[in-house]
Order: C-alpha cells, then sequence, then structure tokens
C-alpha cells in the first residue's frame, strides 16, 4: 500500500513538472485571446492565444486563404486601442479587402521596408512596442537567431506575431508557440472556399488535430464542415 | 494706418515670378459649379474676363476678345490655381518686414486679407512724420515689386475705408475730419455684407454719409447688428482689436571643430551636446519638439530630418531618433561642423498624475507615437502608413495611402459594402501580371490556367472606369480556383483581350 501511495505521489509531481515545462506561460482562460474561429480554439490547450505569442501559418500555394483565416482573431487583439502592424515589404496588402473583414482602417499601421535588414528590425519593434496587438509579416527565410529575438520581443510587448510561410517550413524547428497548416480543399462552395487546418505544433499540447472550415466571403462567415457520417454507420443507423 | 495691397493674389505672383509681368494672369479656384476666375490682372481684366466668371468661359473669350479688339497679337494668358494658404503667407511675410516702421503690424480680419494694419504711435516721428513714414513704405514696398495704398486715421476702420474708396494713394485724415472723411464713400467701404448693401442700395443709402444721417437706434433693427457695429468700428465708438503678427525667433544651435571631423563618435557626441542645448531653450518656452533638421557644415552629406508624431521633449527618444539616421548618413568628407534647428515646435502632450497607475489607453498611445517615431526616423516617413478607403472603382486607386506622421484627413469616410470589399483579394499585386491562359472553355472562360486546370471560375465583374486620367481601364473581373487550392483574381481586359493576374485571395 505504502509503495502505491509512493508511486502515486511521484507520478503526480512528475506530471506537475512536465506541466510546467511545457506550459511555462500558462495564463488563465480570461486572460486568452480569441482567434475568432471556436472550431481552432478547441485544438489549443487552452482554447486561446496567449499574448506574447509566435503564431505560424503554413501554406502549400499562394491564394491558399490562409491570411483571411489568421484574420479572424484580429478583432480580438486589437482591444485598448492596440493597433495591427502589417509588416508589407512587397507592398502587396490590400487594406479594402481586411476592411471587408470587419477590421477598422484606423487600427491599421502599415509599414513597407525596403530591405531585408529594415523587415526583420521593423517586426521587432512591432512586436516589443506593447500598443500594437497583432504584427503580420510574409517570409519565407527565418534565421533561429532572428526568431527567438522575435519571440522574446513579442514576450516583452504582449501582442500576437503572425508569421506566414511557405509549407516547405514545417521541416524545420521553430519558435513559434503554434503552427498551423492550412491546405485548400477540393470541394466547391458558391461563395467562398473550404480548408482544411492542421495543427502542427503547439506548446504545452499535442499536436495533430485538425478541422476542416468553410470560409464564406458573402456572409463573412467562417464555419466547421459538418463531417458526413460513415457508411457502415448509416446502414446501421437504419437497422439494416 | 492701413496698407492695402490691391489685387493681393495677383501681385504676389507677380512679384515672385516678374517674367508674368506682360502677360495677362488668371486665378482661378473650385467653385460651386466647377472652376471659376477668383483674380485676374489688369491686363486679363482688359480682355473682358471678371471675377466669378467660370474658367471655361474665360477661356473660351480670350480669342474671340482678342480678334476683336486688336490686330496685335495677344501674349499668352497664363492660368493658375489661386493659393490663398500661400497669399496669406507672404502677407504675413510682409507684416514681419514692415516691422520697422512699427513695433505692431498685423493683418486685416479677413478670410483673404490684402490689407496690413500699422499701429504707428510714435514711430513717425523717425520718418519725418506721418507723409515720410507713409513714403518711406511705398518706396520700400516698391523695391519689392508690390503697389499699395495707405490712409493713416485714427480707427482701423476709417483707415480702411478710406485706403480703399478715396482717391489719393497716400491719404491723412485729421482726428476732427474723420466724420467729413468718411461721409463721401460708399457703405461697402463699412466691411459689411452684400445682402446689407442690397438691403441700402434699395432704400438709396449709398453713402456713409447718408446712412449716418439716419437714426442710430434704428439700424441694427433694420439692417441687423453688423452695419451699427461696423459704422461704430468706423467712428470710434467700438473698440476693434489687431493682432499682431510676431516674429518667432529661429531656435538654432551649431558646432563648428577646428579640423574637419570624420569620426562617428565625435559626431554622435556633439550631437547629444547640441540636442541638450535645443531642450534647454524649449524647456525656458515650455514647448516641445516637433521637427528638427541637422545639417553638417563643410560636407554634402544629407541632412537629417525628424519629424515627430507628438511634440516631445524626451531626451533619450530623440537621441534614439537622431542615432538611428546618423547610422544611415554617408560622409564623403570631413565634417567642418553640425547646425541643429528647430523646425516645428508644439506643445508637449500634458500626463495626468493618477492615484493608481497610469490610463492604458493613453499608454498605449504614447507607445504608439514613439515606435511610429522610431520607425519613421528608420525607414522613412513615406513607409509608415495609414490606409483609407477611396470611392474609385478601380482596385488600384480604392485605398489611398498617407504617412502616419501627417494629420489624418477630416474627409468623411467612403460609404462601402463589407460583402463587395470581402470579394476584394487581401493581396493585390502592384502592376498586374500577364496571366498565360492555355485552354478556354466553349463560353470564353478559362479552363487551364500555366498547365494547372481551373476548377471553378466566378465572376465575371465589370469594371469600367478612370477616362478622366487618360487611360481608360475596361476590364471583366474573375475569381479563378484553381486545381491546387490557389485563389487568383484575373480579368480580361476588354480593349486588348488580353488576361492579367491582378491579386491573390491569401
Amino acid at each position: 500500500m505504502v509503495g502505491d501511495e509512493h508511486r502515486a505521489e511521484t507520478l503526480r509531481a512528475l506530471r506537475q513538472l512536465c506541466g510546467k515545462v511545457a506550459r511555462p506561460h500558462e495564463a488563465e482562460a480570461e486572460h486568452r485571446l480569441s482567434l475568432g474561429i471556436p472550431a481552432l480554439e478547441v485544438l489549443l490547450p487552452g482554447r486561446g492565444l496567449e499574448r506574447g505569442s509566435l503564431v505560424e501559418w503554413l501554406s502549400p500555394v499562394e491564394g491558399s486563404g490562409v491570411a483571411t483565416l489568421a484574420m479572424q482573431g484580429a478583432l480580438a487583439a486589437l482591444d485598448q486601442h492596440r493597433v495591427w502592424a502589417v509588416v508589407d515589404a512587397t507592398g502587396e496588402f490590400h487594406p479594402p479587402a481586411a476592411r471587408g473583414w470587419g477590421v477598422p482602417l484606423e487600427s491599421l499601421l502599415l509599414l513597407r521596408p525596403t530591405s531585408v535588414a529594415d523587415a526583420v528590425w521593423t517586426v521587432e519593434q512591432c512586436l516589443r512596442c506593447p500598443a500594437i496587438g497583432l504584427t503580420w509579416f510574409r517570409t519565407e527565410h527565418l534565421s533561429d537567431q532572428v526568431a527567438r529575438r522575435w519571440k522574446l520581443a513579442a514576450e516583452i510587448g504582449g501582442g500576437i506575431g503572425v508569421l506566414f510561410r511557405p509549407e516547405a517550413a514545417a521541416r524545420h524547428a521553430s519558435w513559434a508557440d503554434v503552427r498551423w497548416r492550412v491546405q485548400p480543399r477540393g470541394a466547391v462552395r458558391s461563395t467562398g472556399r473550404v480548408v482544411r487546418v492542421e495543427l502542427v505544433s503547439c506548446r504545452g499540447a499535442f499536436a495533430g488535430g485538425s478541422v476542416e472550415l468553410d470560409v464564406n466571403d458573402a456572409t463573412g462567415d467562417v464555419r466547421l464542415v459538418s463531417a458526413v457520417a460513415g457508411a457502415t454507420t448509416a446502414v446501421r443507423a437504419a437497422g439494416a | 494706418m492701413c496698407v492695402w495691397c490691391p489685387l493681393w493674389p495677383v501681385q504676389r505672383r507677380l512679384s515672385e515670378q516678374p517674367e508674368l509681368s506682360s502677360r495677362p494672369l488668371i486665378l482661378f479656384a473650385e467653385g460651386r459649379r466647377g472652376l471659376i476666375v477668383t483674380a485676374c490682372s489688369p491686363e486679363a481684366l482688359r480682355l473682358d474676363i471678371r471675377v466669378g466668371m467660370p474658367l471655361g468661359e474665360a477661356r473660351s473669350l480670350l480669342p474671340t476678345t482678342a480678334s476683336r479688339r486688336s490686330r496685335q497679337p495677344i501674349p499668352k494668358p497664363d492660368f493658375q490655381r489661386a493659393d490663398p494658404v500661400a497669399d496669406r503667407t507672404r502677407l504675413q511675410a510682409l507684416a514681419i518686414h514692415c516691422q520697422r516702421y512699427s513695433p505692431l503690424v498685423g493683418l486685416e480680419d479677413d478670410p483673404a486679407p490684402e490689407s496690413l494694419w500699422l499701429d504707428i504711435s510714435g514711430s513717425e516721428m523717425l520718418f519725418g512724420g506721418e507723409q515720410g513714414l507713409a513714403e518711406a513704405l511705398i518706396t520700400d514696398l516698391a523695391q519689392q515689386g508690390i503697389q499699395v495704398r495707405i490712409a493713416i486715421a485714427d480707427t482701423w476702420g476709417a483707415a480702411w475705408a478710406v485706403s480703399h474708396y478715396a482717391d489719393p494713394v497716400v491719404s491723412l485724415v485729421l482726428s476732427d475730419e474723420q466724420t467729413n472723411a468718411l461721409a463721401p464713400l460708399p457703405v461697402v467701404a463699412l466691411r459689411v455684407s452684400d445682402a446689407v448693401i442690397e438691403c441700402l442700395r434699395g432704400l438709396d443709402v449709398t453713402t456713409i454719409g447718408r446712412l449716418m444721417s439716419l437714426p442710430r437706434a434704428s439700424l441694427p433693427s433694420r439692417f441687423g447688428k453688423e452695419l451699427g457695429r461696423r459704422l461704430d468700428q468706423a467712428t470710434g465708438l467700438a473698440p476693434e482689436l489687431l493682432t499682431a503678427e510676431r516674429l518667432i525667433e529661429p531656435i538654432v544651435v551649431d558646432w563648428l571643430f577646428e579640423d574637419p571631423v570624420t569620426d562617428r563618435q565625435t559626431l554622435d557626441h556633439v550631437c547629444e551636446v547640441l540636442l541638450e542645448r535645443l531642450l534647454v531653450t524649449l524647456e525656458a518656452r515650455r514647448a516641445g519638439l516637433r521637427e528638427l533638421t541637422c545639417r553638417w557644415l563643410g560636407t554634402a552629406a544629407e541632412p537629417i530630418s525628424l519629424r515627430l508624431l507628438r511634440p516631445t521633449t524626451e531626451r533619450q527618444h530623440l537621441l534614439d531618433l537622431l542615432r538611428l539616421q546618423c547610422e544611415r548618413v554617408v560622409f564623403t568628407a570631413g565634417v567642418k561642423g553640425v547646425r541643429m534647428e528647430v523646425v516645428e515646435l508644439g506643445l508637449p502632450p500634458i500626463r495626468q498624475a493618477t492615484l493608481f497607475e497610469d490610463d492604458v489607453g493613453e499608454k498605449h498611445q504614447r507607445a504608439l507615437a514613439e515606435l511610429v517615431d522610431r520607425l519613421s526616423s528608420r525607414l522613412g516617413r513615406d513607409a509608415v502608413l495609414r490606409a483609407s478607403l477611396q470611392p474609385d472603382p478601380l482596385p488600384e486607386f480604392s485605398c489611398a495611402t498617407l504617412p502616419w506622421l501627417e494629420q489624418r484627413s477630416s474627409a468623411v469616410e467612403t460609404v462601402t459594402i463589407p460583402s463587395r470589399l470581402r470579394c476584394r483579394p487581401l493581396r493585390l499585386l502592384r502592376l498586374p501580371q500577364p496571366l498565360t491562359i492555355d485552354r478556354f472553355s466553349p463560353d470564353g472562360w478559362p479552363t487551364q490556367v500555366d498547365r494547372t486546370p481551373v476548377v471553378r471560375v466566378s465572376g465575371p465583374e465589370r469594371i469600367e472606369s478612370g477616362w478622366w486620367r487618360g487611360v481608360d481601364a475596361k476590364r471583366d473581373y474573375y475569381r479563378l480556383t484553381l486545381a491546387t487550392g490557389a485563389a487568383l483574381w484575373a480579368f480580361c481586359d476588354l480593349k486588348s483581350g488580353r488576361w492579367f493576374l491582378h491579386g491573390l485571395f491569401d
């Protein structure tokens, strides 16, 4: 009996230790930021993002709708007069579309650095500033050193850093707290598209969960695609 | 003393561009019904062009008038857009110049001032009397190409009226003859509105003398308070204030080296010292720094221009911004000196002391201002932008960007329909890229793009606009979903029949 109690106590202590290692910055649920898509929040340990997080969105092709998904949580991050910084080195970001998805342009700080060094510096400055709630940046190559600096800057500033990267980046380790992979699906909608979103990695949680989302341009809704019941289940339910 | 510069907008242009003096000059501005003439030179008046005339009518009048009036070639008229801000600024500069004749010089109280008011009490002795002062002033301004008419009276109102409507170029109105001097002048000389003038003319009250013969008590009820006030100001029964222009002493500090210097650390240290001196001066004036320039003497290196979102006196913040810019300056020769000048001052934001902690919103505003200053310093003002929607159907013109450091426009925001904006891509290419369409359906829709099958096509959305820019755009926009999952925003140019990629639904 004594041996069992000792083993149980040891296991409990180890679980706590593992929990601390896995979730070093665990925040209260009310302090977490919404992603704007409940189906994705379910996959995260605290059902939301902690302030000071770096989030990576990976996509296999350009025009996959990844930025539209990432923008759903923008309003939640822009509370208390915070601003949305878009580091747009190519000058291709189109603000009217963001306005269509409900983001006020008064809260948009559009930055157009002309060199890679300037872009890296700009992202770090934005992440470090407490007035910036959300920092967007699209990059293909990211060194570990820069990513680590950005992570520390985000923790200091308390905003969310959102990085858009090609799917090939999934092969490399990342300092990001959350990594999503977006894969457009073949299903065709009359007013939108269907995408599969997979949680590639997340600090403090097991990765691998995925959902299919229906993005409707006409209504502005992003909803979970209803799963069709398997044929065997349907046959059994019918009593056949 | 009232110094009137007749046709001031025209005189200003001619004094700045003397080559225009022989040509008819016509100034125009946006009116209620298009462009109208706001001022014109005497040469243009001789061509029957009048103020208030539509610009198109004035243009059409020129050749006809020329052929009818004379067979001699008429100099080509010059049409320029009116610039009331520049007119006022130049008049303010003229007021500062005239401070050598009087310590108190101001502009007349009018949206488009043309006159200067000088309080010459006591200073006329320096010029041998009022007449001498007026003649010296006329000679002085004539050397700058400015013709003026001058009147000296006991009140601003009387001086203004006499300078504008009496014959002599210089009129001296004695104290006991002020009423007599005003009496023959038209009622327009009282600076009242057109409606009051019309009303007085209807009653055959055309001169100030006839107006003064009416019972004073009946004027407000019959013509409003404005007429009585102006009449009292002209006769000295009511006060009229003069807002004097003040010469703001520039705040400049400099440091001269004995030998040219190229060492960065030395320059950094000198900048720090000069900034300290500037801040001491600003503190004495209780002002904050809004814009600063730093010049490198003896070298062709680009000067530094530092503009801030909010005026500040925070030393460390300013030093950081200066260093950010100094790092980028390339010195090809030794620097002989450094000169720092304050371009614009402002009131520093007042920090309300609170019992517990700062308001979070205010804290964020302050942090944002510092961030924008830093970003603008390193990336340049044109790289730190705010966006606003524009009522233009062409996608490339549907959004305007403005440096964040500039004041937000007070224009009413464009009314938009969110669902229509959601049909626009989040990535819009700066220039539409040619798109290779491999196959078309029998209906003429693309079915294969760059060897990738198209699984869905939605559209077209036709956009025809922009004729006023010279090149008319006629496009049919489609949203193409490829088999890879990529959603493209492409259009067919209806004039050439070619396809272009314009955006990506990222």
